[in-house]
């Protein structure tokens, strides 16, 4: 039985709704099933309007598409997080030559990256993506230092890994995952931007799982 | 946010962005920021220190109007060294 990737979020009292009253502010947490045993492989809270906005947006890209830069893709062996990782080594005299390589790493990385998925988070760079003909989910070990330093000593002690898991059950799953956290918002939510912005994402939401009906 | 108020409004005023994208996109004293919105005409700021914080496009449009240098581009871009 192949692996479940769980995005598990829920509704959660906003630390800073002071400042920032409008967030839909939420806990996520990444957890992979494999066999019986479940990996929590993050959690953290963080607006996740960033998060439904990521998703209803990329969703096609990050379930679909394979690394695929400019005829380069990942080695034998290689995980899309190393894979990535080594992509980005590669250096150009040549301006315009390296302004096209790093579009194309860029477009790649807004659609399969948890920090794109929330910006602003102190989260790992993990990648999510379609690889060797499933879903993986994977880490490179990170070596950016500026990241995340309130919780570097955790993440220092983490190696790479790399998952593969069910990418049709996980796309539902956080699909409705979504919709659940974004109701709670239109439901009770404090904040009335916060209220609408809620019920325009869960309305755009819908109308993308319509059109994976129609296609 | 490493920036004094003062220091942060201006970088926001002067900030760049792309017509798909809410954020803003700032530089001061060899930083690049992010201003994420949060609401109409309210942000926060913190700086850009790993890839995939500022679109490439952006970072392009810095490096050729002057705004931010070859070395800055690089940090924001390339990975280099071993683990």
């Amino acid at each position: 039985m192949a692996n479940q990737l769980w995005f598990k979020l829920k509704k959660v009292a906003n630390p800073y709704s002071e400042t920032h009253p409008a967030d839909l502010w939420g806990q996520l947490d990444i957890l992979i099933l494999t066999g019986k045993k479940a990996h929590l492989l993050l959690q953290t809270q963080w607006n996740l309007e960033t998060l439904a906005e990521w998703f209803t947006k990329n969703q096609a890209a990050f379930s679909q598409n394979e690394l695929l830069i400019q005829e380069h893709k990942p080695l034998p062996g290689e995980s899309l997080a190393e894979a990535f990782r080594r992509l980005r080594t590669y250096d150009f005299e040549e301006e315009a030559v390296m302004f096209r390589w790093d579009e194309a790493l860029d477009d790649y990385y807004q659609q399969h990256s948890l920090r794109a998925a929330l910006p602003g988070a102190n989260v790992p760079g993990y990648i999510i993506g379609w690889h060797k003909g499933a879903g993986e989910i994977s880490f490179e070990g990170d070596s950016d230092k500026n990241s995340y330093p309130t919780q570097r000593d955790y993440y220092a002690n983490l190696k790479q890994w790399s998952y593969s898991f069910d990418m049709a059950d996980f796309v539902t799953d956080l699909q409705q995952q979504l919709k659940d956290f974004l109701e709670s918002w239109t439901e009770s939510g404090a904040n009335q931007v916060a209220r609408t912005q809620a019920s325009n994402l869960l309305k755009q939401l819908s109308e993308k799982a319509l059109d994976k009906v129609l296609v | 946010m490493d920036l004094d108020d003062a220091t942060a409004q201006r970088s926001l005023n002067e900030a760049i962005g792309t017509e798909d994208e809410k954020q803003l996109y700032g530089y001061s004293a060899g930083k690049v920021y992010v201003f994420q919105p949060h609401l109409d005409g309210v942000y926060h700021g913190y700086p850009a220190t790993q890839w995939g914080n500022v679109p490439s496009k952006i970072l392009q449009e810095m490096l050729q109007s002057g705004i931010i240098d070859r070395d800055v581009y690089n940090q924001l871009t390339r990975k280099v060294g071993g683990r």
